[in-house]
């Protein structure tokens, strides 16, 4: 077990009557590339202002390396962030930005230019030196300031949605550079995004948050497998949200009435109790079509399909006018807008269960 | 082609004419021959040779020099500090701290002066340099607070974050970031307070010493006496002095930009 380096403890923190932070604990260990992934107004900019000190929690502990640091200044944690805008010192070049975290702790200056350097070619940024910020693209930008923070060694990097600024392609390809860059550093890294496909790719774990409080925290793979609600069912992946009563359980199969009819199911995770009502959750790629009718298929017409990336997405209308979707990679060319068809789901898992602290297996 | 004199044309030009032409006649006439300023007597720097040996002339310029050096100087450093702080504050009263920095620009001078005057008297204060200097940077904070504050306003906050997360502390923050940032606004601010300074007349009256008549003070006690052609050339030099603080300034501003 690695050790934790920093501990969220009860924090709660409030502007004015607006609550922001409930309760917020967390423990992230040494090295863990963990993201904190919500839709903008959760919250988790607030959090991480509390990490770096650059706000105080109105209760509860920040832990760094097992010290409490709730009530130090920025300036005297071991903590560097990647804003948002990079933040990079317009009057100063890209030696002078990186080497000013180093000149602040008095390195001498040969010391300082070396490190410099390798910190450049870490970045693919050689021969940067002397160029002003304003002579640099977006994504050198991004560089110079993950230098710039780096090259300090903190023993925890945060970063605010520091994709944000940048187009898709460019996107895509940091997230790739980050990944590989924290491995390198072997620092841990707190990494703040809306976007569910940069936390999917590069997190240890994911921490959901909705209006200042935590959804869930789990590793990207289990998150999408096994969502515990229907808010992140449905902001990690494409999920259909199905309200059921269940009727009876058979081995790991329920059968459950929906206002669509009757369907059958395998569950994921824990079994629903009987006699329940339980909202299932059950991915777009679990959604199987056919022309036939089968026990536990609901009739639905096709409304629209689309094909992207290699996966095909159709969208269909159940009886009760639900609109689901069913998606499946590679072309096919089966299921036209309009046809008749029957939808039958390979597996699902119970989301929103009453009993919330019940362990998914 | 259109040769047409539009209405908006007209109008800029007879704008500047106004504006311009008595300077322009100020000019041409401290470059007059003759002493009587209805009659063109030929080029002439006579008057500029005969204002350098007015050695009551050049103390005064001394005067106004220091004068306006030493107000802006302090305002420089009081201003700064007063819109740095003033964008700290996050409560309602700023608005209002906000207005009362910048009222004194707007009282007018005639009263700014009578209250000069009565402050110091009812302090038994001996009117000369040290009462102008006051009296002076009172008026000169607004111009070089009002110029920062803008600057600050269209900075990003996040830079000093920025730094305070890279370990400076907030003093450091300030001299490594704040302020080679506002530098330009600063400079702009303080020639600009600098001219208001050369040129003020009325404050200057009411607070000045028997021993420290300032240049604009001066010109204006001899209006009684009527208008030398040495003052022409005083005038002229005095619109270059000017005109090279307001290009400065623009140049300034535009650097670092």
């Amino acid at each position: 077990m690695k050790q934790t380096i920093l501990k969220l403890d009860n924090i709660n923190k409030s502007f004015g009557k607006n609550q922001v932070l409930h309760d917020i604990s967390l423990d992230v260990s040494e090295g863990e590339f963990i993201t904190f992934l919500g839709p903008s107004g959760c919250g988790k900019t607030t959090m991480l202002r509390i990490i770096a000190g650059l706000l105080e929690p109105d209760s509860g502990r920040v832990f760094l390396g097992g010290e409490d640091v709730t009530s130090l200044p920025p300036n005297k944690r071991n903590v560097n962030t990647i804003f948002q805008n990079y933040a990079l010192f317009p009057h100063m070049n890209v030696e002078t930005n990186i080497g000013y975290g180093l000149r602040i702790k008095g390195v001498k200056k040969t010391e300082i230019k070396k490190r410099v350097k390798n910190m450049l070619s870490l970045v693919q940024l050689e021969g940067f030196e002397k160029k002003m910020p304003n002579e640099l693209s977006g994504g050198q930008r991004q560089r110079v300031a993950i230098a710039r923070a780096a090259i300090n060694n903190p023993r925890v990097l945060l970063l605010d949605e520091p994709l944000g600024a940048l187009d898709l392609q460019l996107r895509r390809y940091m997230q790739t550079e980050l990944k590989s860059l924290q491995t390198t550093l072997g620092i841990t890294f707190i990494y703040i995004t809306h976007d569910q496909e940069e936390a999917m790719n590069m997190s240890d774990r994911i921490v959901v948050m909705r209006d200042g409080r935590f959804e869930q925290i789990d590793t990207p793979s289990r998150l999408y497998d096994y969502p515990k609600t229907s808010f992140t069912a449905s902001f990690v992946g494409m999920a259909n949200l199905i309200n059921a009563e269940i009727l009876s359980t058979n081995g790991d199969t329920v059968n459950a009435r929906t206002s669509a009819g009757v369907i059958s199911v395998l569950i994921n995770g824990p079994l629903p109790d009987p006699d329940q009502s339980a909202v299932l959750c059950i991915r777009s790629e679990n959604v199987l079509l056919s022309k036939e009718p089968a026990s536990g298929a609901l009739a639905a017409d096709v409304t629209d399909s689309a094909y992207a990336n290699g996966l095909m997405t159709t969208h269909l209308r159940l009886s009760d006018g639900t609109v689901i979707a069913a998606s499946k990679y590679g072309l096919c060319t089966d299921f036209h807008a309009g046809d008749s068809v029957f939808v039958s789901f390979a597996s699902a898992v119970i989301v929103d269960r009453r009993d919330n602290n019940e362990k998914t297996q | 082609m259109n040769k047409k004199l539009h209405i908006s044309d007209a109008y800029l030009i007879l704008v500047l004419l106004l504006m311009y032409l008595p300077i322009f006649v100020v000019i041409v006439y401290s470059f007059n021959g003759s002493k009587l300023s209805t009659v063109w007597g030929g080029f002439s720097f006579q008057w500029y040779r005969n204002l350098i040996h007015n050695s009551q002339l050049m103390q005064c310029l001394k005067n106004s020099l220091i004068l306006a050096f030493l107000s802006c100087s302090v305002s420089a450093v009081v201003g700064t500090i007063g819109a740095v702080g003033i964008t700290r504050i996050r409560w309602r009263t700023r608005g209002f701290l906000e207005s009362v920095c910048i009222i004194p620009i707007m009282i007018p001078e005639i009263i700014l002066g009578m209250v000069f005057l009565a402050f110091f008297s009812f302090l038994g204060m001996k009117f000369g340099m040290l009462t102008l200097v006051i009296a002076h940077t009172a008026f000169c904070i607004p111009y070089i607070f009002m110029m920062v504050k803008a600057r600050l306003a269209g900075m990003d906050s996040s830079l000093e974050d920025a730094a305070l997360d890279l370990g400076a502390p907030p003093v450091r923050v300030f001299l490594d970031i704040t302020l080679p940032l506002i530098t330009p606004a600063v400079l702009s601010g303080t020639l600009l307070a600098f001219a208001m300074s050369l040129d003020d007349v009325v404050i200057s009256f009411f607070v000045t010493g028997p021993n420290t008549n300032t240049l604009p003070v001066k010109i204006f006690s001899q209006m009684k006496t009527g208008v030398t052609p040495e003052i022409n050339a005083l005038c002229t030099l005095m619109l270059a002095a000017t005109f090279l603080i307001v290009i400065l300034s623009r140049l300034i501003s535009k650097k670092f930009k």
